[in-house]
């Protein structure tokens, strides 16, 4: 067993956990504005907006991964600007964090819209009539008594962006010690025929998504009580 | 002086609609709106504070111009200085007494200043639970919250107060102590004060005239005084009803 951990590299497995954090923290940002503008509204443009704002949940990672290229790539509306500006996006971690961020905005904005929805409408209501501002009722109000859920959210895409493959792949591609994530630096070990280095990475992977769903289930059930 | 006349069409889900159309003009300071649930009491009182837009309208309170379809009036709820107590008392249950009754007194980060912090200690001193300042609303009895939720709503100096069914939410025993003391305690204030209710002994308390609601419109405007005068309000009342039925 020993000797299944003794030449692993920690590198894809940092990268992972830096990818997926600074995806998960843009895309709660995200997440949080756009759940705010859409929360309790039923309209027909209400509708679409949240239709657009899920689809990366249900697209395969390859079709976000195409859409970001046409987006971000050299010939791309956003891609050139940047490119004139001395910022390349494609093939660096930079560009695997907007791949990840992209992949599991839904999430976090499912999970956002639900929680802030689940506030009675009457504390907002109440703290109207107290000369609250709609940004003082979100800060004061709607964000203490949603945060479980947003957290929740959080932390169930945090888990998914360790493991997103298709969409950065496409982006950032497959760069050893540069833009190799964990789950790409898996597939190249078994393609290699390195199947130690596979099963070493298998397993850390698998423990370390272990442990981040249960210290959120912990974080939130020992954080909740005494909220309801 | 209060002016309100609120002219509304509700649906709900099943398509049923619901014509609200009151009008009150009073001069009282006490006034309670008494009818039977689903009759149209609690959407005035919404559309008073500005949390409902009526149709039609208006909403006068002391000179002061609140609403008006017709002009093209409508200030926000956060303008209107009208103090909104709901059923069940809607204390922010992630804050202490303290920092609820503070809310109106902090910006918009919520931070409690020294200033704020020794206004609010002052308003639950007068309504005598200053001893649960630290406490969450999970952690108050129901008499408790009332108190906390009025001082909450007062700390903001509305012009205007509005109870909405107030004792409902409390179990009977405590209803008749709390209807006494908070009657008292809001004497102290000199602020004209609404009340919601369906109950009749909530009249003799918060009651100087009374508005009889029935299918979403005031059909009687009546002083407490000689309702109170025979000692057994229901029965009075009833007996009001039956003359506009007649």
């Amino acid at each position: 067993m020993s000797s299944l951990f003794a030449d692993l590299s920690l590198f894809p497995i940092l990268l992972s956990l830096k990818v997926a954090g600074v995806g998960t923290l843009t895309a709660l940002l995200l997440a949080l504005a756009a759940a705010r503008l859409q929360a309790r509204r039923t309209s027909f443009t209400a509708r679409i907006l949240d239709g657009l704002c899920t689809l990366p949940m249900v697209l395969p990672p390859t079709v976000m991964g195409y859409y970001l290229i046409l987006l971000l790539g050299k010939r791309g509306f956003l891609g050139a600007a940047l490119a004139n500006l001395g910022i390349e996006l494609m093939f660096s971690w930079q560009g695997a964090v907007i791949a990840a961020t992209v992949v599991i905005f839904p999430l976090t904005y499912k999970a956002a819209r639900a929680a802030l929805e689940s506030v009675d409408v009457r504390y907002e209501q109440v703290a109207r009539t107290l000369g609250a501002s709609e940004a003082k009722i979100f800060l004061t109000i709607s964000l203490p008594l949603a945060w479980r859920g947003i957290l929740a959210g959080s932390m169930l895409a945090f888990a998914r962006g360790m493991g997103e493959f298709g969409a950065t792949l496409m982006i950032a591609g497959n760069i050893p010690y540069k833009t190799q994530t964990l789950s790409l630096a898996i597939y190249d070990a078994f393609q290699a025929g390195n199947d130690d280095e596979a099963l070493g990475l298998v397993l850390l992977a698998s423990a370390l998504c272990l442990t981040v769903l249960m210290s959120a289930e912990w974080f939130i059930g020992s954080w909740g009580n005494g909220h309801d | 002086m209060i002016d309100i006349a609120v002219q509304a069409v509700l649906s709900n889900r099943k398509g049923k609609t619901f014509r609200l159309d009151a009008a009150l003009c009073s001069k009282a300071r006490r006034i309670v709106l008494f009818g039977a649930s689903g009759s149209g009491k609690s959407l005035t009182m919404q559309a008073t504070a500005g949390l409902l837009h009526p149709a039609g309208g208006h909403v006068i309170i002391n000179g002061r111009t609140l609403f008006d379809a017709q002009k093209d009036i409508c200030v926000s709820p956060r303008d209107r200085r009208i103090g909104y107590v709901p059923q069940d008392f809607a204390l922010f249950p992630h804050m202490s007494a303290l920092h609820n009754t503070a809310f109106a007194l902090t910006g918009w980060t919520g931070r409690l200043s020294d200033t704020a912090r020794r206004a609010a200690r002052a308003l639950l001193a007068r309504f005598e639970v200053d001893h649960l300042a630290d406490a969450l609303p999970s952690q108050m009895s129901g008499g408790q919250r009332q108190r906390v939720a009025l001082a909450r709503a007062l700390a903001a100096e509305p012009q205007l107060l509005l109870l909405d069914e107030p004792f409902s939410a409390l179990d009977p025993l405590l209803r008749a102590r709390m209807r006494v003391e908070i009657r008292s305690l809001l004497d102290e204030w000199n602020i004209p004060v609404m009340t919601v209710t369906h109950d009749p002994e909530d009249i003799a308390a918060f009651g100087d005239e009374v508005m009889l609601y029935r299918k979403g419109r005031i059909f009687a405007a009546l002083d407490a005084a000689p309702l109170l005068a025979g000692g057994n309000i229901a029965a009075a009342l009833l007996d009001a009803m039956k003359e506009y039925d007649a």
